[in-house]
């Protein structure tokens, strides 16, 4: 059956071309010897030449209107998105360009002082600060009560942490283990570590008398509470006093050493190459649509 | 008309000339999309865009018939337009029988005699149902070939399909509707009645 059908099917196809004078003349010599002998065959092409006549003799069909064009029909409407395909690259290509400015920016602000021998500076800074934390309470413990503590007010004393730029030598007093002078310097209880532990009080077992305090004279080798307690005393405000009750993990001077650089943010660099990922993003659909 | 002319002002930005050869060519391109499509509405539609897109593309006419590259332009579009959509046409084999004459396009063609007319609106309508219920592909073949004279090569190029596969589609349309008028015979013009060849 299915072969009956592809032979039906490759003689219409061989009738086809025959109407149409696209047999070569070996295949249109073999048809037509077919067709003299074939008188069904002969019908079969009679039928399809008269309707292949028909369709070729089919009146045309008139355009219901005139299809002239008008400027607006042929202007050229882009796609908002194609339209603004320049522009997105173009912003593309300025953040992306920023994003590596300062992404090398802070690599080479970083530099090897950050990365190799400065690195550990804020680590041991770090390190110091419990055992600064810990004096606070310890020695709080050992303040005197009463006129010892009597502290200037928290604008002043925040003046005076402003004031005393270079507590340098204290500082490094610290970070190397001796004993600082604050040790001896008790704090009521009540006045808690961190906050109070400012003023310095007399050597123990040396109570002084109230009005009879000798003030020693500010020097570089004085602590910061020292050099506040003094500076009270003498009706200026103190320079230190917030200075060793905040231990901010501010990295000690190196001696001989560049000055630390203020850590690297990261975050401009990674807004800008967000920002630079979603614009090639949006740049390469409108690319893509044009 | 002179129709060089025309294209080398077109081509400059002259819309005028350019509307010159619409309205030379309109009734052709139509037709061929009527044809194709089955529906009059679809056909206005393919014809606008194909006017309007052989503007835009004037710049890549290379010379040649320019009626035959306006016709590529329409059969591409009517071709694509039929695979999207696996548009249905308006007047289906099936209905045939009951299409109103009013909304048949061959009514207001020619000047025949009223007996002529009559017969041809009659053929016409059966035909074109006949048309329209060939599948899209035998059914554009056999409209570039039988109704706008294209060449085996020409619609292969046109519907980018080898020309064997031209050969073979053309002649199953042609035997597929000829099959469709030997069913509906009755329904024909004397005339015009094939008769079976079994």
């Amino acid at each position: 059956m299915l072969g009956k059908n592809r032979a039906r099917e490759r003689m219409d196809e061989l009738l086809s071309a025959y109407i149409d004078g696209a047999l070569s003349p070996r295949e249109q010599a073999r048809l037509e010897a077919r067709l003299a002998q074939d008188a069904a065959l002969r019908a079969r092409l009679e039928s399809l030449q008269r309707t292949v006549a028909l369709v070729r003799g089919m009146p045309s069909v008139p355009a219901p209107r005139n299809f002239l064009l008008t400027p607006a029909m042929v202007r050229q409407t882009a796609p908002v998105a194609r339209r603004l395909a320049p522009a997105l690259t173009f912003a593309t290509a300025i953040s992306g360009l920023l994003c590596v400015i300062l992404l090398v920016g802070n690599l080479i602000a970083a530099g090897p002082s950050r990365l190799g021998a400065a690195a550990p500076a804020p680590m041991a800074a770090y390190e110091e600060t419990p055992q600064m934390l810990e004096t606070g309470p310890t020695e709080a413990k050992k303040a005197p009560p009463a006129s010892e503590t009597a502290l200037p007010e928290e604008g002043l004393l925040s003046r005076a942490a402003t004031a005393t730029e270079p507590p340098a030598p204290e500082m490094r007093a610290w970070s190397e283990g001796t004993p600082s002078p604050i040790e001896a310097a008790p704090f009521p209880p009540d006045m808690g570590g961190v906050g109070g532990g400012a003023a310095p009080g007399p050597p123990p077992g040396e109570p002084p008398e109230p009005g009879e305090e000798v003030l020693p004279t500010p020097t570089p080798e004085m602590t910061p509470s020292e050099m506040a307690r003094v500076a009270i005393a003498e009706g200026t405000p103190p320079a230190i006093t917030v200075a060793e009750p905040t231990p901010v993990p501010v990295p000690p001077e190196m001696p001989g050493g560049k000055p630390p650089l203020p850590p690297t943010s990261w975050l401009p660099v990674g807004g800008l190459a967000l920002l630079t990922a979603v614009l090639a993003i949006f740049s390469l659909r409108a690319w893509r649509a044009r | 008309m002179d129709e060089q002319r025309l294209i080398a002002a077109a081509q400059s930005g002259d819309l005028d000339a350019f509307n010159e050869l619409v309205l030379a060519y309109q009734d052709r391109v139509y037709n061929l999309a009527y044809r194709i499509l089955g529906d009059p509405a679809a056909a206005e539609d393919a014809t606008q865009e194909t006017f309007i897109a052989a503007y835009r593309h004037l710049s890549t006419f290379r010379g040649g018939s320019f009626l035959s590259w306006l016709m590529r332009i329409v059969a591409n579009r009517c071709y694509d337009e039929l695979r999207r959509h696996k548009r249905r046409p308006t007047v289906s084999w099936e209905s045939f029988g009951e299409m109103d004459e009013e909304a048949n396009p061959f009514l207001v063609n020619g000047h025949p005699t009223p007996e002529e007319a009559a017969q041809q609106v009659e053929l016409a309508r059966f035909l074109q149902a006949a048309i329209v219920a060939l599948p899209p592909d035998q059914r554009i073949v056999l409209v570039l070939s039988d109704v706008e004279g294209m060449n085996y090569q020409e619609i292969a190029e046109t519907v980018r399909i080898p020309v064997g596969t031209v050969k073979s589609r053309l002649a199953r349309a042609r035997a597929r509707l000829r099959d469709l008028l030997q069913a509906q015979k009755e329904l024909l013009p004397r005339a015009y009645r094939l008769e079976d060849e079994d």
